[in-house]
């Protein structure tokens, strides 16, 4: 399921075909689902009892990606980041334009043009161009148009226990809910697949200004830098430890009393988990915090090497701690 | 304990502030209509039999802090809870439940911008250190010739403010007493409280920082009322009415060029809501050493309590 999700192209703004693969693999049994005007999915997932207190999981169907911003003469794609992407990966990648999915490859000057100055720099994104093969201005236009939105390959590796995707974040959290919602769970509960979240979190936003929840659930990616001799406090998280809690990030103080409970549940039931050890990056918690009425937040997250590029890293154990934790969350939110 | 030394030696970092709440309950409970926590954990007191008037005072309740993401050797490492500036707290104390330790110096060079992630944290031989936990600054409360000095001391005037606003209120006039949470991170409580309860005038009971040269805001001379900031220009007729409720008319004036508050997201929210901002004065703010003048916080309080106005 990870695998088909994460092979879908679902640029921040343009999620409908991901919400067109949940409505297809929801069980219909014990769920009703509505639209918001923005595109995202709200899924009421009814359970074996009522619980008392009103419960939110939230998943982003969208991703980073591009769009097409401008057609050169001799027929190169310009283009425009869409949500956060660190310019250092973007050279010499694979990528697909539009819903035709027509093939490019992004460019830059080559080696034996560039002083030395310029080869000691990071190149700029408006430096950039994407080579679709067109000879023309006129002839790129033929495949594709401005405001077409681009994606990394979609191709999808598993090696052992890792599988690499350019979607992992965050079609890990849709993935994990998705299940949990096609499972029988001790108490009633609302999933949000929303949109938009690598642009602010505006799918998160009127999903809890609509709904209103309690207690808020975050299933993400986060950052992981357990490599090349990076100082322990500096690693976020380590890939195979298990699903992280965060005592705070860039946006948000998570719930002391909500991440207390769900430590307790990991401890009783020995699930491997470990608490994010910085407080960089940000995510729907930011927003949905202090919407509504105010919510009760925690983010369980998994952590991804090399996250918001071509080819990020999940460990599948720590993916099965996530589903195992959350199902538990889940059967025991009205004892909370 | 006088009531001073309670709130100014209590811990009360974002999203941990259990212990603060608890004290700012007990205090408020005989002076108000109902005392609640809402969702977000922001205490609501309603104060007098006919709230009508939906006016808000609004005073932040969590400072800033630390949380362990390192434990090695009886070292910690750690990344803020707030708005930290190393600099600020290098040599400082912070605790864990009752763990102390020294931070030791930052390793930079002059032109290197130092980061939290630099400061290690020795913990003096103690072990029982875990990742994620919770350090909050502390240091030595000193009052001394009217002044006071403690770390957060201008959050913790605040928090002092408003409770005897409350209880020389005692009921009479009719308003809604908010001591929000998190506001060090976005202002997310006082957005959520005032979102809720859409006031139709608003009060902040904030800090002014006596640092800058640029506002002359000094110690001793008043409150300060914010004209402009970053992020708003507050209305000249919003400001006039709101000091006319308030019987307010000695007063210092602050422009800030580089920082918002809660105010500006308060004119945001629902219809508009409109915001008057009365500001505590505080010396060496961000500090261990943060100091306020009583002869300020309790000017405040008098403005609120003597006047008869609906607030």
């Amino acid at each position: 399921m990870l695998s088909e999700l994460c092979k879908i192209n679902g640029v921040a703004g343009n999620e409908e075909k991901v919400s067109e693969f949940l409505l297809s693999h929801i069980s219909i049994e014990n769920t009703e689902y509505k639209f918001l005007k923005n595109g995202t999915l709200i899924v009421y997932k009814k359970g074996k009892k009522e619980s008392p207190v009103k419960f939110m999981i939230y998943a982003h169907m969208d991703e980073i990606g591009f769009i097409v911003s401008d057609i050169t003469e001799d027929g190169y794609i310009k283009f425009d980041t869409v949500g956060g992407i660190d310019k250092r990966v973007l050279v010499s990648k694979k990528v697909f334009i539009g819903d035709k999915n027509i093939p490019g490859v992004t460019g830059i000057k080559a080696v034996h043009l560039t002083s030395k100055e310029e080869r000691k720099k990071c190149v700029e994104t408006k430096e950039m161009y994407i080579d679709i093969g067109a000879v023309s201005k006129e002839d790129a236009l033929n495949y594709v148009s401005y405001g077409d939105y681009i994606t990394f390959d979609d191709d999808v590796v598993v090696n052992g226990n890792r599988l690499i995707a350019k979607a992992n974040d965050d079609r890990v959290g849709v993935s994990l809910l998705l299940d949990l919602v096609n499972k029988e769970t001790e108490y009633s509960f609302i999933a949000c697949f929303d949109v938009m979240e690598e642009l602010g979190g505006m799918g998160a936003v009127t999903a809890t200004d609509s709904e209103q929840p309690d207690y808020a659930l975050i299933l993400e990616g986060t950052t992981c830098s357990d490599i090349n001799n990076t100082p322990p406090h500096l690693r976020s998280t380590v890939l195979g430890n298990g699903p992280a809690l965060s005592v705070r990030d860039m946006g948000t103080c998570y719930s002391e009393s909500f991440n207390n409970f769900i430590k307790g549940l990991a401890d009783k039931n020995n699930i491997k988990y470990q608490i994010k050890q910085t407080h960089r990056g940000a995510n729907d918690s930011n927003v949905v915090e202090c919407c509504g009425k105010g919510t009760k937040v925690s983010v369980l997250s998994l952590p991804l090497r090399y996250i918001h590029s071509p080819a990020s890293i999940v460990d599948l154990n720590d993916y099965n701690e996530a589903a195992k934790l959350i199902k538990l969350i889940a059967d025991n939110i009205g004892e909370i | 304990m006088e009531l001073f030394e309670k709130i100014f030696s209590t811990p009360s970092v974002a999203g941990y502030e259990t212990e603060m709440k608890e004290i700012i309950k007990n205090e408020i409970r005989d002076f108000c209509e109902s005392v609640y926590e809402d969702n977000f954990g922001n205490i609501i007191a309603v104060c007098g039999k006919d709230n009508q008037s939906l006016a808000v005072i609004n005073a932040p309740v969590s400072e800033d802090g630390l949380f362990v993401t390192d434990f090695k050797n009886g070292i910690a490492k750690c990344s803020p809870i707030g708005n930290i500036e190393p600099d600020k707290i290098s040599g400082g104390r912070f605790s864990c439940s009752d763990k102390f330790y020294a931070l030791v110096d930052v390793k930079k060079t002059k032109e290197e911008k130092s980061d939290i992630a630099d400061l290690s944290l020795d913990f003096l031989g103690c072990d029982n250190i875990n990742i994620g936990d919770v350090l909050s600054p502390v240091s030595a409360y000193a009052k001394n010739n009217g002044y006071l000095t403690a770390k957060s001391a201008g959050i913790k005037a605040g928090i002092y403010i408003l409770i005897n606003v409350i209880k020389k209120n005692n009921s009479q006039k009719s308003f809604t007493a908010v001591f929000s949470v998190k506001d060090n991170l976005g202002f997310k409580g006082a957005r959520a409280a005032f979102s809720n309860l859409n006031p139709n005038q608003g009060y902040i009971i904030g800090t002014a920082s006596c640092d800058n040269k640029a506002t002359e805001i000094a110690l001793d001379k008043g409150p300060v009322v914010r004209i402009m900031d970053k992020g708003v220009v507050f209305s000249k007729s919003v400001i006039d009415n709101s000091l006319k409720k308030i019987g307010l008319t000695e007063y210092q004036k602050e422009i800030v060029t580089d920082g918002v508050n809660m105010s500006n997201k308060a004119m945001y929210l629902n219809n508009g809501i409109p915001v008057l901002n009365i500001n505590c004065p505080v010396k060496y703010k961000g500090t261990f050493n943060e100091t306020v003048c009583i002869r300020d916080i309790n000017k405040i309080i008098d403005s609120f309590s003597s006047t008869p106005n609906e607030l």
